[in-house]
């Protein structure tokens, strides 16, 4: 039984390598980093704007242009997909469905739609009225409540009072700390309860409100953590995900590993995927850097899950766009016009990505598959732009389990 | 209404130069710029302290000058300066025959030079091209012009003068035939005041033909653009010169954590017009290459380009003392019968002072005053001790602070107390003066992660309020951009493209309220 | 081929994904960080200079490089910052002598019982501390009374071998746990290999670490003289020292800057050795004949393993044995990183890196733990108070080899 080996460590390629070793294929992942989860908010975005907000998500998926990847998808793999998410990953207690949006805050304070969350973060949905504490230590800089609070207040799609709470508190003797630091001091009871006797007097009285911290309660003991510091602080509290490290985003990622170890899918973390050995055009292996030499992995079916621009799954030279590993034609590259004015516009060259066929295989130039046994997820894909629409996780799933489905179906796993 | 002796227009070196010098004469000053200090010209340039190397073959006489500015400055603006020293070599290809006209040269000028054996070019400086065939040391530096133009306008307020920064000029107030100042306007709240002065002096650059108009007069000065990229990290520690006559890509400027490769010169008539063509770019870092190869691997940070004044009248006019080939200063009595006003302009930043002291000179001569120059005696507030800046100072002060201080901007290592201190400074907010000040958003992420930090906690502080802060950071981002979209290839188009994810995915900066 | 270790600043973009992961970080704010250390402050450093103190506290497990996504030799440029602040600020005694397995061996070996008798004591221990600071409950291994080669000399192969290996045994198994080299020797003979032996030195490893890269430099030059003309004659080579064998293919190019054909070649040719077992695995060309081991085991991948980028080669051997159940840690690193975890100043921060996967090791209520790492193994087992193997020693045992000498 020749392996599957799937290129990227996000929300696609892990998925997609879980869903295969859940079907029975032997999964390897092979990825140059660890991935690019820890930099989300683990909120399963599915669709926020178009550019209007997107109140029902699957609704407003017929909507969207032809050669958008949810139309190649349909809003049934989409559907599915999320559930499986919600489903498969218990220990995370994901909220939510991709049927309609809640709309959570964004540490900036701008009203942010989103289809599923972890229950802490989903526990801040601001549909719901009510008094809102945004709360914070001085120490976390990512995270200003007073910027929070006022903004959240000044927005014309939720009804909801604000105030903003700020904890003068050094975190485990420094003044300095990023939102891990924070997680981890959350974890040592002493630190806890330090942090949360802070943060109670600086909040007063949280009668009848709800409180939105940082997402810093905790990272391996989260559930533990955010108990207690409700408890401590005598509110329901929720969280709002940060920038990089986000915490939220380290859980997200650690579940999936951890799903992936128990089912015996071997990972390789830190190689890179130079090039493909073929066998006609079909892929028979793919060669990988590793330390001292390249080496050939056997490979019976291939996922290319590399990410897009941010990630390196693709890259722009002076020559026009390039996918790296495989040289895979990258559709709707604009040329030169790359860039239009200004930095709040969509520009030219945001949405070229590789084509691909139902079965995800990305296609060469004249509309051909290019490989029969390589497909492509995630932001690799063409047609969306994910960071202005709000899509990218669910696009990661959804394409993510469509190209394992595709390779179980072809017998990829041979189970 | 605000009377006073002498009048500046122009926030870039040469304005603040001349109000600095007025100022130490015991002459009231009043400086008025219509954005904040070293936004133009002086603000866009290589940081280049030059020894005068340059123009030891093409232009002796400026070449003497700035060696001996270089002396100067190297005194009384020490913290401003980092003593990189500069190489000029010869790259393949080059006429290695020239080296002895560029020794002459640097002898005439009573610049040290050095010939060095390329194989020790190479150890000091391991990427320079294999292949150069003759290396000479020369005293270049690195000049932090941000922090010298805030000197001296430090200077000038501690002389008793004052700096309006965000003040247009208007109009000109021209009385019979004498201008008595100007009309200003304060950009932030719209409020226009009279600056009445016995002399008014025009610093402004490539702009010194506009503000000419307003007064009546004529000045034909031109803009000539050089565009300029900044590599991502230090490629050299010294300057790196072309040792050949001067031409375009032929200077690598260490400019704290970045190398700047400089420049190009295209005559523009707009002096507003600092688009940056992708030509301009390429041209830059391929022709560096012969210089570094690294250059085509390097990562480019942000292009920007700045409008070198050109002045281009005849230099027997009338009223025109044409003081040395480098600047000219116009009395516009002798030329066309305008008292009171006086034009400063052409010129290099490292003669920045002796163009003060020149200027100052006719403003004594026209106000009757005895008055020596002390500028080149006087040592600029923040450089009492002599130290020259490092490039590792900021990296050993954060690790003396790991655990007391915030790091707001963590590529180029600023700190909350030094965002704090310059907000303070900046009554404007604007984050992009701030990043003037203390280098906020100039690394690698280009403000991505440190921006909305940087609103926040200016928010928490006080110092702006919501409204304000999503304004700043929108704003910043914007002018950002001009910048950073053209050299956007390779790892800066992913770090934009993270950079895109953070503001408008993960913080949705786009639907903020207004 | 030259590898540019400080170019590779330019491909961060601040991230943060080394953050999240480095062990050291997590417990200590002694440490600002990898994407600080490496790539942030890189910016500021320039030849001659090093003004930040705390980057001596990066342990240099090198967990940064294997997850950054960017292609940052995050852990590269840290140890080359590291190495020049040693040039500007000299080093310690103590770390000069750890730093030379060889000579310790050296010296050790004739006195083995004196040696051992003296670390084993309380009162030994202290005096060693307050002398050179070496902490007094770092894991310190004993000296053999014999070495490894000593018995190599005499040993002859069996017959009816089909292919051949060199063997690169590494101090730890000259000078620590000869009998470690013997059951690497006998289950690859057991495969059909002819194991050459060829008389070898240290690496260079414990130097590069400590930031004596001259020294270290000199270790490799010399190891890879008597490797090479055997790659050349078409063998390869086989370490069961996965930090030993990272150096060979990968840290002597690209932290030593060691530029130099023979060393390319012997790295190419380099495996580990449950790479190289996997890879007759996956060929279908593993003896697989095992009896069962009925045991729990706790396996945990040192950091320097991770840095080959073959995955975890051990878990698909052991998932062959009988009766044996592996319980893979998902834990970073044992806090030990070579050397780092010896050091007084340092011991605690190794124990509180170690400590979430001593913890897992205690309630896994395990037999034994298997780690391919000597170092980490030492220390793990004195940590946790259970023995701490090699996965080849329970191949060995499935292969029942044991009994059969």
């Amino acid at each position: 039984m020749t392996r599957v080996i799937v290129v990227g460590a996000g929300l696609a390629g892990l998925s997609c390598a879980l869903r295969l070793a859940d079907g029975g294929a032997p999964v390897t992942v092979i990825a140059t980093g660890a991935g690019s989860l820890q930099l989300g908010g683990a909120t399963i975005d599915v669709l926020g704007y178009t550019p209007g907000l997107v109140h029902r998500p699957l609704e407003a998926m017929p909507g969207l242009p032809a050669d958008h990847p949810y139309t190649l998808l349909g809003a049934d793999r989409v559907a599915a997909a999320t559930r499986w998410l919600v489903e498969r990953l218990p220990a995370l207690d994901l909220r939510g469905s991709a049927d309609e949006n809640m709309l959570l805050a964004s540490a900036l304070g701008a009203i942010r739609p989103t289809a599923i969350a972890p229950a802490t973060i989903a526990a801040g949905d601001l549909r719901t009225a009510g008094e809102v504490i945004f709360a914070g230590v001085r120490a976390l800089k990512d995270f200003v409540p007073a910027l929070v609070a006022a903004n959240v207040a000044a927005a014309t799609t939720v009804t909801v009072t604000t105030r903003a709470a700020d904890a003068e508190v050094a975190v485990r003797g420094d003044r300095d700390t990023s939102p891990l630091g924070l997680a981890r001091a959350f974890e040592i009871p002493d630190e806890r309860a330090r942090l949360t006797a802070a943060l109670r007097q600086a909040i007063g009285s949280a009668e009848g409100a709800r409180i939105g911290l940082p997402a810093v309660l905790g990272v391996d003991r989260h559930a533990e953590v955010a108990a207690a510091v409700s408890d401590a602080l005598g509110a329901e509290v929720f969280e709002v995900p940060t920038a990089p490290p986000s915490v939220a985003g380290v859980r997200l990622y650690r579940a999936l590993i951890a799903e992936l170890r128990a089912r015996r899918a071997r990972l390789i973390v830190g190689s890179t995927v130079v090039a493909a050995t073929l066998d006609g055009n079909r892929i028979a292996g793919l060669d990988v850097h590793v330390a001292g030499r390249t080496r050939t992995f056997p490979a019976g079916a291939v996922v290319l899950a590399t990410g897009g621009l941010a990630t390196g799954g693709i890259v722009l030279e002076p020559a026009g766009l390039r996918e790296p590993v495989l040289g895979l034609h990258v559709a709707d590259d604009p040329g030169e016009a790359r860039y239009g004015d200004g930095a709040f516009h969509e520009h030219p060259i945001d949405r070229a990505g590789l084509r691909v066929d139902h079965a995800m295989r990305p296609l060469d130039a004249d509309g051909d598959v290019v490989h029969p046994n390589l497909h492509a997820a995630g932001a690799l894909l063409r047609g969306a732009a994910p960071w202005l629409e709000l899509s990218g996780n669910g696009l990661a799933l959804a394409s993510g389990l469509a190209a394992a489905e595709a390779v179980l179906s072809e017998g990829g796993g041979g189970a | 209404m605000i009377e006073t002796q002498v009048l500046v227009v122009g926030g870039g070196a040469t304005g603040v130069g001349v109000a600095r010098d007025a100022a130490l004469r015991g002459l009231r000053v009043v400086l008025v710029e219509r954005r904040d200090l070293a936004e133009g010209t002086t603000g866009r340039f290589h940081g280049l302290l030059h020894s005068g190397g340059r123009y030891a073959v093409k232009d002796p006489h400026s070449a003497r000058e700035c060696m001996d500015e270089n002396r100067i400055l190297r005194r009384i603006a020490a913290h401003c300066i980092e003593d990189t020293g500069g190489l000029f070599v010869c790259a393949p290809g080059d006429d290695p025959a020239f080296g002895e006209r560029f020794t002459a040269g640097c002898a005439e000028a009573t610049i040290p030079v050095e010939e060095i054996d390329p194989a020790e070019a190479l150890r000091r400086e391991p990427l320079l091209n294999p292949g150069i065939t003759r290396a000479f040391a020369v005293p270049d530096g690195a000049i932090d012009t941000w922090k010298l133009v805030g000197a001296c306008a430090e200077d000038v307020r501690r002389h008793g003068g004052t700096v309006l920064t965000y003040h247009d000029v208007v109009s000109v107030i021209v009385e019979g035939d004498r201008v008595c100042g100007a009309r200003v306007r304060d950009t932030h709240t719209g409020e226009e005041t009279e600056v009445r002065a016995e002399v008014t002096v025009s610093a402004t650059g490539a702009w010194a033909g506009h503000f000419a108009e307003m007064a009546g007069c004529t000045v034909h000065v031109r803009g000539g653009r050089g565009v300029m990229v900044a590599l991502n990290h230090r490629l050299a520690h010294a300057v790196i010169n072309r040792c050949r006559m001067p031409g375009d890509s032929d200077i690598l400027v260490p400019a704290h954590t970045v190398s700047v490769i400089g420049t190009t010169d295209t005559p523009v008539e707009d002096p507003d017009d600092t688009t940056i063509p992708a030509a301009d770019v390429r041209k830059l870092l391929e022709e560096g290459a012969d210089l570094v190869p690294h250059i085509r691997e390097a990562r480019a940070l942000r292009a920007w380009a700045g409008l070198r004044p050109l002045y281009s009248e005849h230099r027997n006019d009338a009223g025109t003392r044409q003081m040395s080939r480098g600047f000219t200063l116009l009395d516009h009595h002798a030329r066309e019968g305008v008292a009171g006003f006086l034009t400063i302009t052409g010129g290099k930043l490292t003669t920045f002072r002796r163009m003060a002291e020149v200027t100052v000179d006719a403003v004594c001569e026209h106000l009757g005053v005895d008055a020596a120059c002390s500028t080149a005696a006087e040592i600029l507030p923040g450089s009492e001790d002599g130290h020259m800046h490092t490039v590792g100072e900021r990296l050993a002060a954060r690790e003396g602070n790991l655990h007391d201080e915030q790091v707001i901007c963590e590529c180029e290592l600023v700190t909350r107390g030094m965002l704090l201190d310059a907000a303070a400074e900046h009554p404007t907010r604007n984050l992009d003066d701030i990043r003037r000040a203390v280098r906020l958003g100039m690394g690698p992420c280009q403000g991505g992660f440190c921006i909305p930090r940087a609103a926040g906690v200016l928010t928490a502080m006080g110092y702006m309020d919501a409204p304000a802060a999503n304004a700043a950071v929108r704003a910043f981002v914007e002018e950002r951009w001009k910048g950073v979209w053209p050299v956007l290839e390779g790892r800066q188009a992913r770090q934009s493209r993270l950079d895109d994810w953070l503001f408008h995915g993960t913080l949705d900066i786009d639907h903020l309220p207004a | 081929m030259t590898v540019d270790i400080r170019g590779s600043l330019d491909n961060c973009v601040k991230c943060t994904v080394c953050e999240t992961f480095c062990p050291v970080m997590a417990v200590t704010p002694l440490f600002p960080g990898p994407k600080y250390a490496g790539p942030q402050s890189e910016r500021y450093r320039r030849p001659g200079e090093s003004v930040d103190a705390s980057l001596d506290y990066c342990s240099g497990c090198g967990i940064c490089t294997q997850v950054c996504p960017q292609g940052v030799d995050i852990a590269e440029i840290n140890a080359r910052a590291r190495a020049e602040m040693k040039a500007a600020r000299g080093m310690p005694l103590r770390d000069r002598l750890i730093s030379r397995p060889t000579v310790l061996g050296r010296l050790a070996q004739p006195v083995a019982p004196v040696a051992n008798a003296v670390t084993r004591t309380r009162i030994g221990r202290r005096a060693v501390e307050a002398a050179i600071g070496i902490h007094r409950d770092a894991a310190i291994p004993a000296f053999s009374g014999r070495t490894f080669q000593s018995w190599a000399r005499r040993h002859g192969s069996p017959a009816g071998t089909t292919r051949t290996v060199v063997y690169f045994h590494g101090c730890a198994a000259n000078y620590n746990e000869p009998s470690v080299g013997r059951m690497a020797v006998a289950v690859l003979e057991h495969n059909g290999f002819e194991v050459i032996i060829p008389p070898q030195g240290c690496c260079g490893l414990p130097l590069q670490s400590n930031g004596a890269f001259e020294p270290a430099r000199e270790y490799t030059r010399a190891l890879v003289a008597r490797l090479a003309p055997y790659v050349r004659a078409g063998h390869m080579v086989v370490a069961n020292s996965t930090s030993c064998g990272l150096m060979l293919k990968r840290e002597a190019r690209e932290i030593l800057g060691i530029d130099d054909p023979d060393l390319a070649l012997v790295g190419e040719h380099t495996y580990d050795i449950c790479e190289l077992l996997r890879d007759l695995l996956d060929a279908g060309d593993l003896r697989t004949d095992m009896r069962p081991v009925p045991m729990r085991v706790p396996y945990h991948q040192p950091c320097q393993g991770r840095g080959h980028g073959f995955g975890k080669p051990a878990l698909d051997l052991l998932a062959l044995i009988p009766e044996l159940e592996v319980i893979e840690t998902d834990r970073e690193c044992c806090g030990v990183a070579g050397t780092y975890g010896l050091k007084k100043e340092k011991y605690p921060i190794a124990m509180a890196v170690g400590a979430p996967l001593f913890a897992d090791i205690a309630e896994a209520r395990a037999d034994c733990t298997a780690c391919d790492s000597e170092t980490c193994r030492w220390h793990i087992a004195k940590a946790t108070g259970l023995p701490a193997v090699h996965p080849l020693e329970l191949l060995y045992q499935a292969y029942g080899l044991g009994a059969q000498r």
